[in-house]
């Protein structure tokens, strides 16, 4: 047991450090979308080309099969930094490693580690969000003369992530239709050039545009183009949700750390006065962001022995998103009037704050899911 | 970072969990059950040398780790076993070892020597000679340590009566402090602050540990409760509205397990200042987790947790208990604030 960087990883994260130093982005990210994208793109490509990414994917599909600890020293360095996060690829990667024909991992790994192809992901629905299995996006298989089989793909996604910028999109979609709803799902990778989808922009309650909705109108897509087997694709779904946790969980709990950190060093300066209790307040926030990250660290080494992200992942959602919210509130109070008087300084920290108990699973789900299969109640 | 149990502390929790399964408190004990009921356990201790565990071999301990002792801690509290290992196992012995007195070291580990600690009246931490006190966790105790103004070690012999303490599974005795002052002084040199500092992690981190082994029970038994009750023709377990409390309550016992563990390992490997920061975090996070997560317990029980019966109130008392000792979360939050936000005029804090 060792909270503490060893050797090798004390020596990666000093070497990090000084590549960060020399080639972090000198401006701010840009608030205009399509700036703030190509801004991020072109980080994410450095990040690639200095070798910074997929450090703990398999060597043999262009990963450095490094431990899970690097990638939690890099999303945490990152994090404390204040720098754009890593490209949210992880479930990505791992389903085509863990799913993908050789052809497929060939064809579509370099170009994901790389950062030179941007995907996307559609899972969610209108009407399929917390109940995803019963999302409505349909391929049906068709046969034509003298080419290969295509699936024409009509439905509707939400809340995917860059969609507007991306290339491909692994989208999980309904094939098969005599079967119970979760056995009916596949999973599709898709060209975002194919005639018949149709990307609008999102616009969040704090004014950005990151996500968008996607309209599929007889779409055709390759048969060829399935990851796993028609019918899997709620087993690959369900295997890529637990990669969200871990190391990527450790980026945005330095992050919260990088905001309370800022708001005591005005405290400490004496810029911001505050109270006994805000001064209690401050302190409990630290308490509630020191268990998420101890948490954190502790999930991750459980992982170190190979064993696949499970169910427990749901307990660090719930913590993280006790910590989020608690330090929302927190900043909310203590900066009082100047939180109001300007709507950047600290709105949309709140807003995402609120958003940690709904995306990736809301709060309810995790609860059911903790309930259930960490506990062992019996499903309703 | 390799933040993992290897396999000799997995041997100390299933050793662990044998002598607390043997030793398990089964009913609430009378007052009068509660000074007598640990001869049996406390033998067993000594035996797998859990008792002066974290006390250096050179000064007649066992040499274990915070972490070991941590993990001791948890299984006896699981199984709410009323024998004192807190103080006299393993914070006597510490304030022994500190104070270089080996000999009374071996002879706690060797079962002869019973001392505990005196804290004082508001259970904040070691008791100052002269003021109000108390012998805490003294089952059987003979004497209890505390320190002169000038940080010395002193010690004085238990005589008082057991006070009617919330916790069923411990012994507080009273003590007369007045007469306090011409205590025989065990040491001539004061504990450096130092000392204290890294006498406090220990003593924040056992008390968050001791948390940890009650929630674990509380949770454990909620579940295995609402898995069989039946109410509406169906398993109460199956209602989401119980389904959620339960989960609420499983992350605040794991979110505490993750705090005590880093506590722990702080205790022996961090600087003193640091390693008792570490451990107002999780005594401090642990104690509001602890609150929450008996409550669950007894509202997921239903009636039966109100019964003197049932064990949900032995849970509740314990960790009640603790959380008023040695500082409760507002008295860390506050030091955790001096720590980082820097300490402020009394003029401006009132």
């Amino acid at each position: 047991m060792d909270y503490r960087d060893n050797a090798d990883e004390a020596q990666f994260r000093a070497e990090l450090r000084s590549w960060l130093a020399e080639h972090a982005p000198a401006d701010p990210p840009p608030r205009d979308a399509d700036e703030r994208m190509e801004y991020n793109h072109q980080w994410h490509l450095a990040l690639a080309q200095g070798g910074w990414l997929g450090l703990s994917f398999p060597v043999e599909y262009g990963g450095q099969g490094r431990s899970l600890i690097y990638d939690a020293i890099l999303n945490d360095e990152l994090g404390v930094a204040g720098l754009p996060s890593v490209p949210a690829i992880n479930h990505i990667t791992n389903a085509i490693r863990l799913f993908g024909t050789e052809e497929q991992k060939r064809a579509h790994l370099p170009g994901l580690l790389s950062c030179t192809v941007l995907w996307c992901q559609g899972f969610s629905e209108p009407n399929a969000g917390s109940d995803l299995s019963s999302l409505r996006t349909r391929g049906v298989r068709v046969a034509e003369a003298g080419s290969p089989d295509v699936y024409r793909v009509d439905g509707q996604k939400i809340w995917t992530s860059e969609a507007v910028w991306a290339q491909w999109c692994l989208l999980l979609l309904r094939t098969e239709f005599d079967v119970p709803a979760h056995r009916g799902l596949s999973m599709l990778m898709v060209p975002m050039d194919t005639p018949g989808i149709e990307c609008r922009p999102i616009v969040t309650s704090y004014g950005s545009s990151e996500f968008a909705e996607v309209f599929f109108t007889d779409a055709a897509v390759p048969a060829a183009n399935m990851l796993g087997q028609p019918g899997q694709g709620w087993a690959i779904a369900m295997q890529l949700l637990g990669f969200e946790r871990g190391p990527a969980d450790m980026g945005w709990t330095a992050r919260l750390e990088r905001t309370l950190t800022m708001l005591e060093t005005r405290v400490r300066s004496g810029e911001l006065a505050v109270s006994p209790s805000q001064r209690e307040a401050l302190a409990g926030a630290w308490v509630e962001l020191q268990t998420l990250k101890l948490h954190v660290q502790r999930s991750t080494g459980a992982r170190l022995d190979g064993h696949a992200p499970g169910p427990e992942g749901s307990i660090d959602k719930l913590l993280m998103t006790n910590a989020d919210q608690l330090l929302g509130h927190v900043v909310l109070d203590v900066l009082g009037a100047e939180a109001v008087l300007d709507d950047v300084a600290a709105f949309p920290g709140y807003v995402w704050s609120r958003a940690q108990s709904i995306f990736g699973g809301t709060q309810q789900i995790q609860r059911n899911i903790v309930a259930q299969r960490v506990l062992g109640l019996p499903r309703p | 970072m390799d933040v993992r149990l290897n396999d000799e502390h997995a041997l100390v929790q299933q050793t662990a969990a044998r002598l607390a399964a043997d030793h398990a408190l089964l009913v609430a004990p009378t007052d009068h059950e509660r000074a007598e009921s640990d001869d049996g356990a406390w033998s067993a201790l000594r035996d797998t040398d859990f008792l002066a565990m974290h006390a250096p071999e050179d000064q007649g301990g066992a040499g274990a780790s915070a972490l070991d002792v941590a993990l001791v801690a948890e299984q006896l509290a699981a199984r709410l076993c009323p024998v004192p290992f807190v103080a006299q196992a393993i914070l006597g012995p510490e304030l022994l070892a500190l104070s270089g007195l080996g000999e009374l070291v071996a002879g706690v580990a060797s079962g002869s020597q019973r001392v505990a600690l005196a804290l004082d009246a508001n259970l904040n931490g070691i008791a100052r000679v002269g003021e109000p006190a108390v012998a805490w966790d003294s089952a059987h105790a003979t004497h209890a340590l505390l320190l002169d103004e000038a940080d010395r070690l002193c010690w004085f012999e238990i005589t008082g009566d057991a006070l009617p303490v919330l916790d069923r599974t411990r012994v507080v005795r009273a003590i007369d402090a007045s007469g306090s002052v011409n205590l025989p002084r065990l040491a001539d040199v004061a504990m450096s602050a130092d000392d204290r500092a890294r006498f406090d992690a220990l003593a924040y981190t056992v008390i968050a540990a001791d948390l940890v082994g009650v929630m674990a029970s509380a949770v454990d038994s909620a579940v295995s409760y609402v898995r069989d009750r039946e109410q509406f023709g169906v398993v109460v377990g199956t209602f989401q509205a119980v389904q959620h409390l339960a989960a609420d309550a499983a992350v605040f016992l794991e979110g505490s397990r993750s705090s005590m563990w880093h506590a722990a390992w702080a205790v022996d490997a961090l600087a003193p200042n640091e390693a008792r920061l570490a451990a107002r975090q999780a005594k401090a996070y642990c104690s509001r987790a602890a609150r929450q997560v008996v409550e669950i317990s007894v509202q997921l029980h239903g009636g039966i947790a109100i019964t003197w019966e049932h064990l949900a109130h032995v849970r509740v008392r314990r960790a009640l208990f603790l959380v008023a000792s040695f500082g409760d979360e507002r008295a860390h939050l506050r030091a955790i604030a001096d720590a980082r936000l820097g300490e402020v005029p009394a003029e401006v804090a009132h």
